[in-house]
């Protein structure tokens, strides 16, 4: 057994127009190892999303992939449409941020979980209804025999989310991908979902690749962290190590943006992310960056290893 | 010197009907009293539904409360009547949540920041021109977006758009609710350097509201943290901040994630919210792990400690 649970190799997503092509997710590579929290950060529009949704093949049709997509010692991007299905939910269990949209509120919150069950488990209906109270109570709901015939909306955002986590660990997934979980939830109630997933690690012992915008909630997750800018990875490495000596400029500008202590001025980074059609020639970062030169403006660096497991795609580290 | 005072603030809102259901009231602000001070940043914390919003659109006029009173200058705002009410509005302006549902997609820019100044009968054609000019330096856009429309622009853009429009009539008071939420972190930031600028600059209060512990840590100067409609802890940000009294401002301050933090607080420290709200006693009752009897019973006062005002039976 291999210790690299996901595999992905220079990974392209290209959103098809009439006119050009658009590449949206660039030549992005990363592998999680068993156990290991994997964290995908940045701003809106940055292909985070996308990244996860392609592991699952979930794409929107009028986009392309192409790359290297290798779980468990399997091959995601040449399984047919009936062998990525017994994947999904069964051995990668996926979160999404927004719990609403993603129950259906007409079935009951056990029924849904249930499902997924009887699905991919081959149980019976009752066994699965049953089996299902046991993992509401896993995720911590209080009298879960109780919540189990509840409908979504009467649930609150914190539950809902909890019923979410149930469906994606119950059938004991290998990989859990977890897309802004917390980003529609109130800090308390986001500081429960958190711990709930960190006990879940211990006792599953899951994989997990954990997507967010916020610096400070992925500081507290994940153990290795890529930083996303314009579809592609700027910096690679140990959360820790990120955070305390983050290399790449983007990076310190995304830590220097936080307001950490009163007085001390926010050096925010200048200008916006560009649209993908107006990305710039060399670096994509190289129009915004306060350190950038003419050679940054040509050519794009590749992403290497600076520092032993830390890698930075910059010419002046 | 205060330019604003809230004094016992009610109002309740209508829930829950149909053909025979019980009509339930319940106060989306209940009871509470504050004042902002000249050139003060005053922030007001709290999660959603602990009725932040409602209190700057009562404060706004917008919706006329229940019971209790809005001081404005010493003077109550509902009792403001034609030009004395066109003057509090010129004084009292607001900047939004989301800048892509507050500005009109078919107005020019030109024309969503001369509308204010038309509407109060300021200057004319010229100097209204001149006034938008300087506002927009000051925000830091340049002439050429006066003939765009909003959808040309980005996010942090367009908030910046807001807050121009917000400043033409020169006003006494901004009220910004959650003027960041919509904005990535490094839009934040410009925009958070942008009001630390202008308060320095034009002398005006500011009611900050925001669920977002660190931004209101770094930009009030005093915070009111809210819970289902009351204020459970008022006084200074850095004392709040330093040594948070009230259970749920320690829950809130605890669970904000945080950058350096040595070790993620355990679970055990967090007990399970409950839908239950126990109408006699106090409201955070059922999440608080100091619950003790009198407080499933009675409301807790507020009662002054160290400067701060705080409502729990722990301090009475």
């Amino acid at each position: 057994m291999s210790d690299i649970l996901l595999h992905v190799k220079n990974l392209n997503i290209t959103l098809k127009r009439d006119t050009h092509d658009l590449n949206i997710v660039s030549n992005l590579s990363f592998d999680i190892s068993r156990s290991m929290v994997f964290g995908l950060v940045g701003e809106s529009g940055c292909g985070k999303s996308l990244t996860a949704l392609s592991i699952l093949r979930l794409l929107p049709q009028n986009m392309t992939l192409t790359g290297e997509i290798v779980f468990d010692g399997r091959d995601i991007m040449g399984l047919n449409e009936k062998q990525i299905r017994a994947i999904r939910g069964n051995e990668i269990g996926m979160i999404f941020q927004e719990p609403m949209t993603s129950l259906n509120p007409v079935l009951t919150v056990g029924y849904q979980i249930a499902e997924v069950l009887i699905t991919h488990k081959g149980m019976q209906k009752k066994e699965a209804l049953d089996y299902s109270v046991e993992l509401l109570k896993a995720v911590k709901i209080p009298s879960p025999e109780l919540r189990a015939r509840d409908y979504p909306h009467q649930l609150s955002g914190g539950m809902r989310q909890r019923v979410m986590i149930a469906i994606a660990i119950a059938c004991k997934p290998k990989l859990l991908i977890a897309d802004e979980p917390t980003t529609a939830l109130d800090v308390t109630i986001q500081a429960q979902i958190l711990s709930l997933l960190r006990e879940l690690r211990e006792q599953y012992g899951l994989s997990m690749l954990f997507i967010s915008h916020d610096m400070a909630v992925v500081s507290e997750t994940v153990d290795y962290a890529g930083i996303m800018y314009t579809g592609r990875l700027m910096e690679v490495g140990n959360v820790d190590e990120l955070i305390k000596k983050p290399l790449h400029p983007y990076t310190k500008g995304l830590l220097n943006s936080l307001p950490v202590k009163k007085g001390q001025p926010l050096v925010p980074i200048k200008g916006v992310v560009p649209p993908p059609h107006l990305l710039a020639k060399g670096c994509k970062f190289s129009n915004r960056c306060p350190i950038a030169d003419r050679d940054c403006e040509i050519e794009e660096p590749e992403l290497e290893e600076k520092l032993s497991g830390h890698f930075v795609r910059c010419f002046k580290v | 010197m205060e330019i604003l005072e809230v004094k016992n603030l009610t109002r309740s809102f209508q829930v829950g009907h149909g053909l025979w259901g019980k009509k339930t009231i319940i106060n989306a602000v209940d009871d509470i009293s504050f004042s902002v001070k000249r050139n003060e940043v005053f922030a007001l914390v709290g999660e959603s539904g602990s009725g932040k919003s409602t209190v700057a659109r009562l404060i706004l006029r917008l919706l006329p409360p229940t019971s209790g009173h809005i001081y404005f200058n010493s003077t109550d705002i509902n009792q403001l009547k034609g030009q004395d009410l066109m003057s509090y509005r010129r004084n009292m302006q607001v900047v939004f949540q989301d800048p892509f549902a507050s500005l009109n997609p078919r107005m020019r820019i030109i024309d969503t920041l001369s509308e204010p100044l038309i509407v109060h009968k300021i200057g004319n054609k010229e100097e209204r021109l001149k006034i938008i000019k300087e506002i927009l330096q000051k925000v830091g856009l340049s002439d050429d977006v006066l003939n765009r429309y909003p959808h040309e622009f980005s996010g942090g853009q367009r908030q910046r758009i807001c807050i121009a429009r917000a400043l033409v009539l020169s006003p006494q008071f901004i009220i910004a609710d959650e003027p960041l939420s919509s904005l990535d972190v490094s839009i934040q930031a410009q925009i958070i350097n942008l009001f630390v600028e202008l308060k320095k600059e034009l002398n005006i209060s500011l009611l900050f509201i925001s669920h977002d512990l660190s931004v209101i840590h770094y930009i009030s100067d005093r915070v009111a943290v809210m819970y289902m409609g009351k204020i459970v802890e008022m006084g200074n940000t850095e004392e709040v901040y330093d040594e948070p009294l009230h259970p749920y401002t320690r829950l809130l301050i605890s669970s904000a994630p945080k950058i350096h933090r040595e070790a993620p607080i355990s679970s055990r420290q967090i007990k399970e919210s409950f839908d239950g709200i126990s109408t006699d006693g106090c409201a955070f009752e059922p999440r608080c792990q100091f619950s003790k009897g009198t407080c499933k019973t009675a409301k807790p006062q507020h009662t002054t400690i160290k400067g701060r005002q705080v409502a729990c039976h722990l301090y009475t």
